[in-house]
C-alpha cells in the first residue's frame, strides 16, 4: 500500500533529472544513484487495480515512467 | 519516435502497479505478458527503468509483493521469456546503428544486463561497483523470494556463461558471472554473490571495489 508519506520519499529516490535525452540513458547515475527510499511496496492488491487486462496493467506501470 | 523517461519518474508507484498487476492477473501467462508489455513499452533505451522497478520491489516490497513477481519470473524462465533488454555485443562499436548492424545487439536478462553494464569497456557510462552492488543485490533478493526462481535463474546464468558464441559478454565477464551464479546456487546471500562477481573481475574494471568491500553503506543481507 502506498502511503502519502511514501510519495515524497519516492521523489527523493528519483533523482531530479530535468530531461533524459535518448542518448543520455546509459548514464548510470540517472538510474541507480544509491539514494535511499522508505517506500513500501505491498502485496495487498489495490482495489482500483482489480480486474484489469494485461494491457491496462502495463499502461498503469508505464504511465509512472514514460513521458507520453 | 523515441520513448523518453519522465522528468521525475514515480518509481514507487510504478513498482506498486507492477505488483498489483502480478497479483490481479489470473494466470502465469498473463503475468509474464505483463512483464513483457512493460519492457516493450519502455524499449531498449529505457530497459534500465524496468531494472530499477524490479530492484525497488526487491528492496522495499513485502514478502507477498516479492513472491508474486518472483513466481512470475519462474514461469518466464521456464518458458524462455525472461524480460530482457538489448545491449551491444561486447565487440560491437558504440557508434553502430541499432538496426543497421546485424547481430550487434544481444538480449540480456536483468542480472546479466547489470553485470554487462558494470563490466562494459566504456567506463564513463558503466555502473560503478556501488551501483552494481545495490542494484544486483536488490534484484537477487527479489528473485530469491522464490526458491525455484533462484535455482532456475542460476541454471540459466550458468548455461549462458558456458556459451561463448552468444557474444553478449566478454570472457572475463562470463567468468565473473559464473562465480556469482555458482555461489548463489550454493545458497550464499545476494550480497556475497554480488561480491564474488566484483572480485572476479580484473581490478581495472572494478574501480572502487577495495573501497566498497566492508563498508557499512551496504548493510548485510
Amino acid at each position: 500500500m502506498i502511503r502519502a508519506s511514501d510519495l515524497s520519499n519516492a521523489a527523493l529516490w528519483s533523482r531530479p533529472v530535468t530531461t533524459t535525452p535518448r542518448n543520455d540513458t546509459r548514464d548510470a547515475s540517472k538510474w541507480f544513484d544509491g539514494s535511499a527510499s522508505e517506500a513500501r511496496i505491498s502485496g495487498d492488491l489495490n482495489p482500483a487495480a482489480r480486474g484489469l487486462s494485461v494491457t491496462q496493467h502495463a499502461s498503469l506501470v508505464l504511465a509512472h515512467l514514460r513521458d507520453e | 519516435m523515441a520513448v523518453t523517461l519522465l522528468a521525475e519518474p514515480r518509481w514507487a508507484l510504478a513498482a506498486q502497479a507492477l505488483v498489483d498487476g502480478c497479483i490481479d492477473l489470473p494466470n502465469d501467462e498473463d503475468r509474464v505478458a505483463l512483464l513483457a508489455a512493460v519492457c516493450e513499452g519502455l524499449g531498449d533505451e529505457l530497459y534500465p527503468a524496468f531494472l530499477r522497478v524490479l530492484s525497488l520491489v526487491g528492496q522495499h516490497g513485502d514478502h507477498a509483493a516479492r513472491a508474486t513477481v518472483a513466481q512470475t519470473l519462474v514461469h518466464a524462465l521456464r518458458t524462455g521469456r525472461l524480460p530482457s533488454g538489448r545491449r551491444s555485443a561486447w565487440g560491437a562499436g558504440a557508434q553502430l546503428p541499432a538496426e543497421g548492424a546485424f547481430g550487434s545487439k544481444r538480449s540480456l536478462g536483468p542480472l546479466e544486463y547489470l553485470c554487462a553494464w558494470h563490466a562494459q569497456a566504456d567506463a564513463t557510462e558503466a555502473l560503478t561497483s556501488e551501483q552494481f552492488y545495490t542494484a544486483a543485490c536488490a534484484v537477487m533478493d527479489l528473485i530469491a523470494a522464490s526458491k525455484d526462481a533462484r535455482l532456475l535463474y542460476c541454471e540459466k546464468l550458468l548455461a549462458d556463461v558456458n556459451d561463448p558464441l552468444g557474444g553478449a559478454l566478454t570472457r572475463q565477464t562470463r567468468e565473473a558471472l559464473r562465480a556469482l551464479a555458482t555461489a548463489w546456487s550454493e545458497g550464499v546471500a545476494a550480497s556475497d554473490a554480488a561480491t564474488r562477481f566484483l572480485s572476479a573481475l580484473p581490478s581495472a574494471s572494478t574501480r572502487p571495489l577495495s573501497a566498497l568491500l566492508g563498508q557499512a553503506v551496504f548493510p548485510g543481507r
